[in-house]
C-alpha cells in the first residue's frame, strides 16, 4: 500500500514538475515567437467572431457556467485546506472527533470534485464555442500554461483520491496521510494560480502590444499586475467560502438529526466551519482593499467606475451582504453561548457589541452619493448631504471595517472564554508559554516597527506629492510606535498576571489609533496627501492585525489549563442559530456572484481591456436588477446541485448506518 | 411604591421610535447647525429607511440571543393574538385588541396605497457619481504637465480667464459651485473645493466633463441630469486643458494620481 502511495505521489509531483517546465518552455518558446508575429489573430472583428446556442444569451450562458463552476472550485479548494488544518488538529490533541470530522469534510469534497470538472469543461466547451475569437486570441497567449493546467488537474484528482481513500489505511501513519493533503492543497493552489493568471490578464494586460495585442513576454502576461492581488483575495476567500458552505450542511444535518448524538455531532461541526469560515473572513476586507488599489493602479478609470461610477450602487448591496455575514456570524456565537456553562458572565457585553456593529455598519453603508429625490436636493443645495457625506468616504469606511473586525475578535474572545472558571496564572506556566509570547510580541513588534521606519524614510516624491507633504508620514509612524510600545507593555503586564488588563488595553489603544485618529486623519490626509492614503489603510491594517495576534497570544497563554465551569452542551443550541448559519451560507454565495460579477463587469465593453474590445450585441452593462436576477440565478442552481451531490454522497452513510 | 419597568416589547417599540424621531426631527436641525446652513438639512429618506432597518435588524437580534429575552418580546404579541381571559378584566383589553386588529390591516392597506397610488414628487434616483469615461479620453495627458513652475503659473493664470469667463457663472469664483446661475439649476453645480470632487478623479476626465457636457454622457450613466454645456465647439483642447489646471488650482485640489503597483 505505501508502494503504492508513494507511486502515486510520485506522479503528482512528476506532473507539477512537467508543469513548470512547461511554462518555462511557454515563455521561451513565446519569446522566440513574438518576433515573427507581426498580426495576431483574434484582434480584428470580423464574421463569425460570436455564435449563440439555441438563440440564448452567450453572456448569460457563460457568466451562469463560470460563476457556479467558480462556486464549486471555491468549495473545492477552499475545504481541503481546512480539512488538513482539523486533521493536524486531531493529532496533536489525540482527539478523534477532529479526525472524524476532517474525514467527513473530505467526503463532501469528493462528492464535489466530479461536477466542479464537468462545469469547468462545461465552461472550456461554452467560452470556446460561443466566443471563438476571444478564445483563439486567449488561448495564443496562454496555450502553454494551459496544458500545465491541464497536467496539475490530474495532479489534483489523484492527490484528492488518495487522501479520501487511504483514510483508514494510513490510520497509523498520520504524517503521510497529512503530507498527502498538503501536497493536494498545493496543487490546488497552484491550479488557481493559472486560471487567475488569465481572468487578472483580461482585467490589466501586461507583456503584449497594446495596438496590435501580440504577445511580447509570456511572464508578463502570466504575472500581470492583479494576478497577486486576485491569488491573496480568492485563497483566503474560498476557505470563507468552504466553511459557510460547511455550516450550512452541518446545520441542515442538525435540524434532520434524530438523536443526540446526532444533534452533538453536526452541532461541534457548524461551529468548526463557522469558526474557520470567520478566521479567513476577518483579513478578507485588508485583501479586498489591496485588490481594489490595485485595480484603481492600472485603470484610474476602471477604479472610479467601481467605487464612484456605474459600478457604485452594487458595493452598497456588498456592504449589505458583508453586514448580514459578520452580524449572522456574530449572532452564531451570540447564540451559541447558551450551551456553555459560565457564560452568562460575558452575555452583558453582547448587547454593547451589538450596537457598535450596528453602527458601523450604519457608517459602511451609507453611500457618498445619496438617492434622493429633487425635493431633497434643494433643501441640501445640491447632491452631497453637508454632514452625511463624509460618511460615505473611504477614511469612514475604513474605520467602520476595522472597527467591525476587532468586534468580532471580541465575540470570540468571550465565546472562548465562556466556560473557564480558575485560572492557571502566566507566571507560573513554565518557559514555553513566556517564550511563545514574547516570540509573538516581537513579531509584530517587528512588522509595526519595519513599516514604521519605512513611512520615515519615505520620499514624497515617489508618491508625486511635493517635499513638504512629508509631515504627513509622522503621525501613522508615531501611532505605530505607540502600538509598539503598548505590545510591550501588555507582555509585561501578561508575566505578572495582569493578562486581562494587558487586553483590555491592547484593545483600547487599537481603537483609539486605528479609528478615531486614523479614521479622522484619513480625512485630512485624502484633501492634503491623496495618495499617502493607501499607506494609512496599511497602517490600520498592521495595527488591527497586530492587536489581533498578540491579542490571541495573551488569550491562550491566560486560559491554557484553566478550570472549566462545565463542558459545552453540544447541540442544545437553539434552532435559529442553525438558520443563521444556512443565511450566512445564502450571504457568502450572493456574495460571490455579485463580486464575480463586478470583477468581470469592470471591463465593460472590453474581452481584453483596451485590447480587444467586445463588440457582440450583449456587450452592454447590465442593470442592477438584471444583474441581480442572474447573480440569483446562479446562487439557486449552485445551492441546488451543492444540495444533490451532498445527498447523493449521504446515501451510502444511510444504507451503511441506518441510525447515524 | 415599586417602580413598573416597561416591558421588553414596549422597550424595543420606544427605542425604534426614538431613532426615527432623532433621524426625521432633530438630526435635520443639528446638521443645520454644524455645517452653518441657512434651513435644517433632511437626513434623505432612502437613508432613514436604511439606518431603521438597520435599527429593526439590531433590535430583533438583542431580543433574540436569549430564549428567556425572546419569550419576553413575544409574550404581548402571542397574549394580543390570543386574547385574554375574561376573567382578568377583558374589558378594556379586548377592546385595545379589537382596535389593534382592526388598525393593522388599515395601516398596511394605508402603506400600500401610498406607495402605488400616483405621487407628484419626483422619486429618489440612484445617481452615478462618476460616469465611464470614453475609453479615447482615458489615455489623454495634460500636454501641459510638464512644465517649469513659471509657464505652468501662466498657464494656470490663462486657465484662471477662461474660467472666470466661461465657467463662474455657474461653478462660481471659489469653484465652489455657488456661481451666480447656480440658484437656477435643480441640480447644483459640484462643489470642487469639496475633497469627494473633482479630487477624486484623474485630469483627463475633468477634461473629457468639459469637452463633451452634460449631453456626451454615456447611456450607462442615464438617469443622469446635468445642465453641463458641451464646450468642444467653442474651447480649443488646449483652452480646456487650462480652465481644467485652473478649476484645481481655484479649487485648492490636486488631480488623482495615476497609481504604481505595490
Amino acid at each position: 500500500m505505501h508502494r503504492l502511495v508513494a507511486i502515486v505521489c510520485l506522479v503528482c509531483v512528476s506532473l507539477l514538475t512537467a508543469s513548470l517546465v512547461l511554462a518555462q518552455e511557454a515563455d521561451v518558446s513565446s519569446e522566440q515567437g513574438e518576433a515573427i508575429q507581426e498580426t495576431v489573430p483574434g484582434t480584428a472583428p470580423g464574421e463569425g467572431e460570436y455564435r449563440s446556442f439555441l438563440g440564448l444569451d452567450s453572456r448569460v450562458i457563460v457568466w451562469v457556467v463560470a460563476q457556479v463552476h467558480l462556486m464549486f472550485a471555491a468549495f473545492v479548494l477552499g475545504v481541503p485546506m481546512f480539512a488538513v488544518i482539523v486533521e493536524i488538529i486531531g493529532v496533536v490533541s489525540k482527539d478523534d472527533r477532529y479526525d472524524h470530522l476532517a474525514h467527513e469534510f473530505t467526503k463532501l469534497l469528493s462528492a464535489a470534485f466530479s461536477t466542479t470538472a464537468a462545469l469547468g469543461g462545461l465552461l472550456a466547451f461554452t467560452l470556446f464555442g460561443l466566443y471563438p475569437r476571444f478564445m483563439g486570441y486567449m488561448s495564443g497567449i496562454f496555450h502553454g500554461s494551459m496544458y500545465v493546467y491541464a497536467l496539475l488537474f490530474f495532479a489534483e484528482a489523484f492527490s484528492l483520491y488518495l487522501y479520501y481513500y487511504t483514510w483508514e489505511r494510513l490510520r497509523n501513519r498520520k504524517a503521510l496521510h497529512i503530507s498527502l493533503g498538503v501536497l493536494l492543497n498545493v496543487v490546488g493552489t497552484a491550479l488557481m494560480f493559472i486560471a487567475n493568471s488569465w481572468l487578472t490578464f483580461m482585467m490589466s494586460p501586461k507583456g503584449v502590444d497594446p495596438a496590435t495585442g501580440a504577445l511580447i513576454s509570456f511572464r508578463d502576461a502570466f504575472a500581470n499586475p492583479l494576478w497577486q492581488p486576485i491569488n491573496v483575495h480568492r485563497l483566503i476567500a474560498n476557505v470563507t467560502f468552504g466553511g459557510f458552505v460547511v455550516g450550512a450542511y452541518a446545520a441542515i444535518r442538525f435540524m434532520n438529526a434524530k438523536t443526540d448524538e446526532q444533534r452533538a455531532h453536526y452541532d461541534w461541526m457548524g461551529y468548526i466551519g463557522n469558526f474557520v469560515a470567520i478566521l479567513a473572513l476577518i483579513p478578507l476586507p485588508f485583501a479586498g482593499y489591496y485588490l481594489g488599489r490595485e485595480i484603481y493602479s492600472v485603470s484610474p478609470v476602471m477604479g472610479n467606475n467601481m467605487m464612484g461610477g456605474a459600478f457604485s450602487w452594487t458595493f452598497i448591496i456588498q456592504a449589505i451582504l458583508i453586514g448580514m455575514i459578520f452580524v449572522g456570524a456574530n449572532y452564531y456565537l451570540w447564540t451559541g453561548m447558551s450551551r456553555i456553562p459560565g457564560s452568562e458572565r460575558y452575555t452583558g457585553y453582547i448587547k454593547y457589541l451589538n450596537v457598535i456593529l450596528l453602527l458601523c455598519f450604519a457608517v459602511w453603508l451609507t453611500p457618498h452619493n445619496l438617492p434622493l429625490s429633487s425635493e431633497e436636493q434643494l433643501l441640501m443645495g445640491g447632491q452631497y448631504h453637508p454632514v452625511l457625506k463624509y460618511l460615505g468616504l473611504m477614511s469612514a469606511k475604513n474605520a467602520a471595517v476595522n472597527f467591525i473586525i476587532l468586534s468580532t475578535f471580541f465575540s470570540f474572545l468571550l465565546y472562548r472564554r465562556a466556560n473557564k472558571s480558575e485560572r492557571v496564572p502566566v507566571s507560573e506556566q513554565g518557559r514555553t508559554v513566556k517564550i511563545v509570547v514574547s516570540a509573538v510580541g516581537v513579531l509584530c513588534m517587528a512588522l509595526l516597527g519595519a513599516y514604521a521606519y519605512s513611512l520615515l524614510a519615505l520620499d514624497p516624491t515617489t508618491l508625486d506629492l511635493a517635499p513638504e507633504k512629508s509631515r504627513y508620514f509622522v503621525l501613522p509612524a508615531v501611532l505605530l510606535i505607540v502600538q509598539i510600545g503598548a505590545i510591550g507593555a501588555c507582555a509585561v503586564l501578561t508575566f505578572v498576571n495582569r493578562g486581562i488588563v494587558a487586553q483590555a488595553a491592547l484593545f483600547g489603544v487599537t481603537i483609539l489609533s486605528v479609528v478615531f485618529i486614523l479614521g479622522v486623519y484619513g480625512f485630512v490626509v485624502m484633501t492634503e496627501a491623496n495618495p499617502f492614503l493607501r499607506n494609512i489603510a496599511v497602517c490600520q491594517v498592521l495595527l488591527v492585525l497586530s492587536s489581533l495576534v498578540f491579542g490571541s497570544a495573551i488569550d491562550v497563554a491566560l486560559f491554557r489549563k484553566a478550570q472549566q465551569v462545565g463542558n459545552i452542551a453540544w447541540g442544545r443550541i437553539p434552532i435559529r442559530s442553525q438558520y443563521t448559519l444556512v443565511l450566512l451560507c445564502v450571504s457568502i454565495v450572493l456574495l460571490m456572484g455579485l463580486m464575480g460579477y463586478i470583477r468581470s463587469g469592470l471591463r465593460e465593453d472590453w474581452h481584453v481591456y483596451g485590447v480587444i474590445r467586445d463588440t457582440s450585441q450583449w456587450a452592454f452593462t447590465p442593470t442592477m436588477a438584471y444583474m441581480s436576477k442572474v447573480v440569483a440565478l446562479c446562487t439557486v442552481i449552485f445551492l441546488g446541485l451543492v444540495t444533490f451531490v451532498f445527498w447523493l454522497s449521504g446515501l451510502q452513510q444511510k444504507e451503511s448506518e441506518p441510525d447515524s | 411604591m415599586p417602580r413598573r419597568r416597561m416591558s421588553l416589547f414596549w422597550s424595543v417599540v420606544v427605542a425604534c421610535a426614538s431613532i426615527y424621531v432623532f433621524l426625521a426631527f432633530v438630526f435635520p436641525y443639528a446638521a443645520m447647525w454644524i455645517a452653518g446652513s441657512e434651513n435644517a438639512l433632511p437626513v434623505p429618506a432612502a437613508l432613514i429607511a436604511i439606518f431603521m432597518a438597520l435599527t429593526i435588524v439590531g433590535a430583533l437580534i438583542h431580543v433574540s440571543t436569549d430564549d428567556d429575552r425572546l419569550r419576553e418580546f413575544l409574550d404581548p404579541v402571542v397574549r394580543l393574538l390570543r386574547g385574554w381571559d375574561r376573567s382578568e378584566g377583558y374589558s378594556t383589553r379586548a377592546v385595545a385588541r379589537l382596535a389593534v386588529l382592526t388598525a393593522f390591516p388599515l395601516l398596511v392597506g394605508w402603506v400600500v396605497y401610498g406607495a402605488a397610488a400616483p405621487d407628484t414628487r419626483t422619486p429618489s434616483l440612484l445617481r452615478i457619481q462618476h460616469p465611464t469615461m470614453p475609453g479615447r479620453y482615458e489615455n489623454l495627458t495634460n500636454p501641459f504637465a510638464d512644465v517649469d513652475e513659471a509657464t505652468r503659473a501662466q498657464y494656470i493664470e490663462e486657465g484662471t480667464t477662461l474660467y472666470q469667463v466661461n465657467c463662474r457663472p455657474c461653478h462660481g469664483t471659489k469653484a465652489d459651485g455657488a456661481g451666480p446661475m447656480a440658484r437656477g439649476l435643480r441640480l447644483k453645480p459640484a462643489d470642487f473645493q469639496d475633497a469627494g470632487t473633482i479630487g477624486t478623479v484623474v485630469e483627463s476626465y475633468a477634461f473629457w466633463r468639459i469637452k463633451e457636457g452634460g449631453r456626451g454622457l454615456p447611456m450607462a450613466a442615464s438617469p443622469w441630469d446635468s445642465a453641463m454645456p458641451a464646450w468642444k465647439d467653442e474651447l480649443s483642447d488646449e483652452e480646456i486643458w487650462k480652465i481644467v489646471m485652473a478649476e484645481y488650482a481655484i479649487a485648492g485640489r490636486e488631480p488623482r494620481k495615476p497609481e504604481s503597483h505595490e
